[in-house]
Parts: structure tokens; C-alpha cells; sequence
């Protein structure tokens, strides 16, 4: 490879810990972020990891050396059985180095993979997964081809989840409005310089079809600069009033994350089509409703691509379904939020669905609840715990891992107690044969599934409207009040609170 | 405390010396109880009335003592009346009951939950150490503001004048105004807001002296009485 050769003492430093520990990721700066933390503790285990994790021989740790500048101390690294450390800072004013144990977010690693659950690109809107349809039939992994987007530059790819414009419904309205002032209206020239381009297209090709058909020869195409204002403004007119295609192309000219496909779209689509692949298209992205990951949609956390495959018990053979995960009850119903499970460290959702972990009134199959859902299970040691079968895992806009769970069959929970000598159910001698019944399914309301879908996306829809909205009026509004503009300066701000200050 | 029922008690005596025993040829009912009816309904034992469900159940056996067989045969009304109440009393009795051990059980969780205030968010992550009494604790507190609310909402704080809400998170009970410290906001934001809260009490619509009354008036007028 190219670039110059180092000197020895350069490539001594080079190779050494202190140098090859990468920056940790930046904490992510949207005011959201603390805006919905009302409380929280400074030494919580974070949702997701900045730093990197290392780790020393015992040898070298029983002397102290991590490769780093100095030796870290022997009482709190050699007392562990997790000696896995993270580097807040190499070397402090105070001549310390700065560190941390990892085990958290090391250990919370090695558990996930330990699930064996594949990680898949969220559902799309719209998209109702009932009790009784396979769920691993809607899943798509993020490693498909079509979807494991890694290169940013190419913005033609349809399933990206990197974008150069923010999303928008997650903004804080102050990040709002400073992306209005910084970023879009700046860029209103060339934005009206393109819709010329494109208004000389259409008006060119329409006269080249009439003359087609009147069988006269093609005339000149039609040039941007020789639009009459009157024409533009009539253009602009029209597009205020498509706004399907006026956010085809403001999204395209600003690089937005998709939205989720308004209603009517595609009819209209059907109807109003102009012939152009840029705006007849519609957003195939998974991300339209919940809005783009921060990272790749793997999150790094694991690489399966499916988690279609059978499970072998050594006595009882290919088993129907995984081997269940014991879930911690974290939380119990609180009001209308349902009960957490945590799931290998991962705070997940009950299963959806008439099951014994959903309060179901006025339901023919009320099942009884599992313990520590209704209420805080304070009799059992260690608290409520539940096998569970978690078949999933996405990453949601903060950069969370979401587990998905189901429930588990009661046979499979009994060989999973069976293992772990908790429940003996092998029996070797004769048995009676009997041919099972099949059990009815049971039907799952699907209102109610919808319902829980659409819940959390519903403010953002509206709000997303309204600053999409706002981001047509900045790139549609004529150019030349910009410098006259007071609230380009702030100055609204102060010339309107002066009334009140003359009365005192 | 089981419902005294004083004239179901009464009917109950008068009756119980006509409880034709010959009617049924069961064993349990043929022979007299080893001990005499009880005043109260729930202490009744044995297979003569043991809940609501029991006499569900029984509906469709032959020897059931109010059933249709029996009608003509000279049980009375009467008789029938008391078995019909007893059952419905005893029936309010346990629903009662498991109602309270179900409130009892709620009020105990609540109290647990207070002492656990973090709420799980789906995707969070937690090891061991989070769900310790000492990262507990660490919940319960607000957690200090680290950046400017004022920039991150993007409003103007001149306009809040009449939001009373916005001006009690920002100052004192006794009216002073909360330092930057406190607040977490950028020198101008905090110069505006004070100015937004001496206007707002110059003004006379928010006190400078106590919280607003609205958020004091319990303590005058306690919403019990």
C-alpha cells in the first residue's frame, strides 16, 4: 500500500494501544434527546456503546500493562472477572488515565448473540403482522441486497438509510427552525433554477408532441432562460397545489428520508402521471413512517441473515419451535403502557396478540396473566421472569436495538425447564398412541394490532405535514425579500416585544 | 365483614325446620349436617351451598334441590326465595373479596414502584448495576439541564408571558427568579425570560411573592371538603 514509511518508533506508536483506540462515536447532539430525559442517572448503562472495548492477557494485567501509557491499577483491574475496560480519556489533566469497566455493554454483546435472532429492517407502514400469519414471512434481513445500503454517495439507491437532509418529524422544533434558516433557504436559487430546467422539459417536450402530430418538423427547444416570469409563477402556482410532486422533488433536491406514502398517492400518481421517473416512483422505504436509523439498520450488534432454521433436541429431535429465553419482567403495566420484558439486557414489548401477557377484556380466550404483569410480582426471588421466544431484533431512529418477542409454546418451555433440571418429562418406556386433535386458531383482533401500530406514528404524521409544509414555503418564496427580511436576522423577535416595554 | 342480612337470617330460621330432607337421595343431603347452620353464609360448609360456581355446576343434576323435579313436590317459595339469596349474598361475598385482595395487591406494587421510578423504554439496554437500589435512587432526581430549552424549542420567551406553567418552571415558589445555574439557559435566553417574568408580575397576572394561587389553592381550599 501507498503512503509513507514510517520510522520505527513511529510504527512502535502506531501499533500501540494508546494510538489504535478510536475516538468515541459523538453523543448525539439533537435537543430532542434531552428534551424527553426528564430524569436519568449519569452511570446508567447507556442503550448504545460509544467506546470501544479492550481487553489485556492476564499476564500483562497482573503487571498492570494495558498497552497504554501508563499501567492501570492492579486493585480494581485484577479483582473482576470481566476485565474489559473502556478509555475515557488516555491521559487527564491530572495525570490519571481515565477508564471504566465495559462489562455492561460487552456482556449485553455476548448475550444478544447469544439470542440467535437475525436482524431485519423494520415493517412498513401499513403492514399488520396478526398472531396467525408466520412473522418470519414479512421479515427481510438487513444484509439483502437490495437493502444493505453501505455506500453514502450514491444517493439513487431506493432502500437507503443514510440521507444528507435530517428527518424531519424527529426534529426538536428548534433544530427545525435552524435548519429552515441555515440549510434550505440558502439553497432557494438553485432550487427555482432547477424547477426552470424542468418547466422548459415539459413545455419542450408538449411542443414537440403537437408537432409530431401535426406533422410539421420539431421546433427549437424551449431554453430556461426564456421563460417569461408569468410562466414560472403559473408553474409554481400549479406544483403548490401537487404536493406529491412538489415533495418528489424538494426531497430529491434536499436529500430528505422518505415519508410514508400519503393517502391517494398512488392513485393520483396513476392519474396525473407527467412521465417522470423521479416523481412517478413511489418511496418503496421502510423507513417512511418511523424515519431512518443512525447507523446501519444491523446496528453492528449482529450478523445472521435469517433465523429460518431447526432446532435439534438430542432425544426428541427437530423441535417446531426455538428454544425458549427466560425474560426478566421488568416492569408491570403501568397504566395504558403494557409490561416490559427484558430480554438478554434488552427492554422489548410484551408479545402482541391474546396471550398471558396482555390484559384482554371481554375476551373469549382471557388466559390468566403471567406473574408480575398486572402488578409487581414481589414474592417471587429474583422477580417475575417468563420464556419467551424473541424471533427479531431492528433498530429504531435513536439507534436502539428493539428485540421483537412472540410467545412460546408450553411444550417447548417444558424442554427448556427439562435442560436446566427444572421439570423431568422423558419417559423411555411404552407409551399409550394417540392421535392429537388440531387445536382452533385463535383469531386475533386485528383493530386492535393496528391500533398499536398507529399510535406512536400518529403525532409524528401531522407534524411531519406541517414542516413539510413549511419547507415548500421556503423554497417557493421569491428570492428577493431575503435581504429585507428582519426575521432573517432575528429581528422580529425584538421589534415585537417593544410595545410593551414604551408602556412602563 | 359479611353482609348481615337480618331478614334473611330470620326467614332462614323459620325455614330450616321444613328443609324436607326426604326429597333427596343423595348421601351428603340425606344425612343432617354434623353441625348447625351457622348465622353467617360463608361459614356454611360442606356440599349444602359452597359457592355460586358450585350451584352452576350442578344445574343439570337430577337431584338438585330447587330443581324442576322438586317444584311440584311441596318446596316452597319460600324456600326457594332463600337458596336464591344465599347464593347471590355468598356469590357479593367473594367478589367482594377479591376485589380487596386485588386492591390490596395493587396499592403493594404501587408502593414497590415508587421506590423503583425508572421507566423502561423499549431498546434500552440494562446489566445488573441498573437494577440496583443505588442506580435506583438515581431516578428519582431531575436531572440537571445540560442545554438551552429555550433554543431547543426555538421560542420566544417575551411571548410566554401568559404561560404560567413555563414561568413556574422558572422560578422560585417565592417568586425570585431561578439563577442560569439552575436554568441551563445562554446569557440571552435567561436576560429575556427574567425580563418575561418581571414583566409578567409588574403586570399583576402572575405573584411575585408565593406560587400562583391556582397551584396553592388546595391548601386554602382542600379538594375533600
Amino acid at each position: 500500500m501507498g503512503g509513507p514509511a514510517v520510522s520505527p518508533g513511529g510504527a512502535l506508536l502506531r501499533s500501540s494501544r494508546m494510538f489504535s483506540i478510536p475516538k468515541p462515536l459523538p453523543v448525539s447532539s439533537s435537543a430532542s434527546t434531552f428534551l424527553g430525559e426528564q430524569r436519568a442517572s449519569a452511570t446508567m448503562t447507556k442503550a448504545k456503546p460509544r467506546h470501544q472495548t479492550i481487553t489485556s492477557p492476564l499476564r500483562s494485567r497482573q503487571k498492570g500493562d494495558w498497552g497504554l501509557k501508563r499501567p492501570l491499577p492492579l486493585k480494581t483491574t485484577m479483582a473482576t472477572t470481566t476485565p474489559l475496560l473502556r478509555i475515557n480519556e488516555v491521559d487527564t489533566v491530572e495525570n490519571i488515565t481515565d477508564f471504566q469497566s465495559a462489562a455492561d455493554h460487552s456482556l449485553s454483546l455476548e448475550k444478544f448473540q447469544e439470542l440467535r435472532i437475525p436482524m431485519s429492517i423494520p415493517r412498513r407502514d401499513g403492514e399488520v403482522v396478526s398472531a396467525t400469519t408466520k412473522k418470519e414471512d414479512n421479515l427481510r434481513s438487513v444484509f439483502e441486497e437490495e437493502s444493505d445500503f453501505t455506500d453514502v454517495q450514491d444517493t439513487s439507491v431506493d432502500q437507503r438509510w443514510k440521507f444528507k437532509g435530517p428527518w424531519l418529524a424527529q426534529m426538536a422544533d428548534g433544530d427545525f427552525l435552524n435548519y429552515l434558516n441555515k440549510k434550505v433557504r440558502p439553497q432557494r436559487v438553485q432550487f427555482r433554477a432547477l424547477l426552470r430546467e424542468r418547466l422548459a422539459e415539459r413545455l419542450t417536450s408538449s411542443q414537440n408532441r403537437a408537432a409530431v402530430e401535426s406533422g410539421k418538423p420539431t421546433p427549437e427547444p424551449i431554453k430556461a432562460e426564456d421563460l417569461t416570469e408569468e410562466q414560472f409563477s403559473d408553474y409554481i402556482r400549479s406544483l403548490r397545489n401537487d404536493r406529491v410532486t412538489l415533495y418528489a422533488l424538494v426531497s430529491k433536491f434536499l436529500d430528505l428520508p422518505p415519508l410514508g406514502t400519503p393517502i391517494g398517492f398512488a392513485q393520483n400518481n396513476l392519474i396525473f402521471s407527467d412521465g417522470n421517473q423521479a416523481t412517478d416512483k413511489i418511496t418503496e422505504s421502510p423507513y417512511g413512517k418511523s424515519g431512518p436509523p443512525p447507523s446501519h439498520p444491523s446496528g453492528g450488534i449482529g450478523y445472521l441473515r435469517t433465523g429460518a432454521f431447526m432446532e435439534n433436541h438430542a432425544v426428541y429431535g427437530p423441535q417446531a419451535k426455538k428454544t425458549p429465553i427466560q425474560a426478566r419482567v421488568v416492569s408491570p403495566r403501568i397504566g395504558p403502557s403494557p409490561a416490559k420484558l427484558g430480554v438478554g439486557g434488552f427492554v422489548a414489548t410484551v408479545p402482541v396478540g391474546a396471550n398471558e401477557f396482555n390484559v384482554r377484556s371481554g375476551s373469549k380466550f382471557r388466559r390468566p396473566l403471567a406473574n408480575g404483569i398486572n402488578n409487581l410480582d414481589i414474592s417471587t426471588y429474583g422477580g417475575a421472569k417468563a420464556y419467551i421466544e424473541p424471533f427479531t431484533a431492528t433498530v429504531d431512529p435513536e439507534g436502539k436495538v428493539v428485540v421483537q418477542v412472540r410467545e412460546t409454546s408450553p411444550e417447548a418451555q417444558l424442554i427448556a425447564k427439562e435442560m436446566r433440571g427444572l421439570s423431568s418429562i422423558y419417559n423411555d418406556s411404552e407409551l399409550k398412541r394417540t392421535i392429537p386433535q388440531p387445536e382452533p386458531v385463535e383469531e386475533l383482533p386485528q383493530q386492535e394490532l393496528h391500533d398499536r401500530e398507529v399510535e406512536g406514528h400518529a403525532g409524528e404524521a401531522e407534524l411531519q405535514d406541517s414542516r413539510v409544509k413549511q419547507v415548500y414555503d421556503q423554497m417557493l418564496s421569491e428570492e428577493q425579500n431575503v435581504l429585507s427580511n428582519s426575521s432573517s436576522y432575528g429581528l422580529d423577535a425584538e421589534s415585537s416585544s417593544e410595545p410593551p416595554s414604551e408602556t412602563k | 365483614m359479611p353482609p348481615r342480612l337480618s331478614i334473611l337470617s330470620a326467614l332462614r330460621a323459620s325455614v330450616e325446620s321444613i328443609n324436607s330432607r326426604a326429597f333427596s337421595s343423595t348421601a351428603a343431603v340425606a344425612f343432617p349436617p354434623r353441625e348447625a347452620p351457622s348465622a353467617h353464609p360463608h361459614h356454611s360448609t360442606g356440599s349444602q351451598q359452597a359457592s355460586s360456581t358450585n350451584s352452576l355446576l350442578s344445574l343439570n343434576r337430577p337431584n338438585r334441590r330447587s330443581g324442576p323435579k322438586d317444584r311440584g313436590a311441596g318446596v316452597s317459595v319460600a324456600e326457594r326465595m332463600v337458596s336464591r339469596a344465599k347464593e347471590r349474598a355468598e356469590a357479593d361475598l367473594l367478589a367482594q373479596q377479591a376485589n380487596q385482595d386485588l386492591r390490596r395487591e395493587e396499592q403493594l406494587s404501587k408502593a414497590y414502584l415508587r421506590e423503583m421510578p425508572r421507566f423502561w423504554k423499549v431498546g434500552d439496554v440494562y446489566s445488573p448495576h441498573d437494577l440496583s437500589p443505588v442506580e435506583m435512587q438515581k431516578w428519582r432526581r431531575r436531572a440537571e439541564r445540560r442545554g438551552d430549552i429555550i433554543d431547543a424549542l426555538g421560542i420566544n420567551p417575551l411571548d410566554m408571558y401568559k404561560n404560567f406553567s413555563a414561568i413556574a418552571e422558572f422560578t422560585r415558589s417565592s417568586g425570585q427568579i431561578m439563577h442560569s445555574r439552575q436554568t441551563g439557559l445562554r446569557p440571552v435566553n435567561q436576560r429575556k425570560l427574567a425580563k418575561m417574568i418581571r414583566r409578567a408580575q409588574g403586570m399583576g397576572i402572575y405573584p411575585s411573592i408565593h406560587k400562583h394561587p391556582e397551584m396553592i389553592r388546595d391548601r386554602f381550599y382542600p379538594p375533600g371538603l
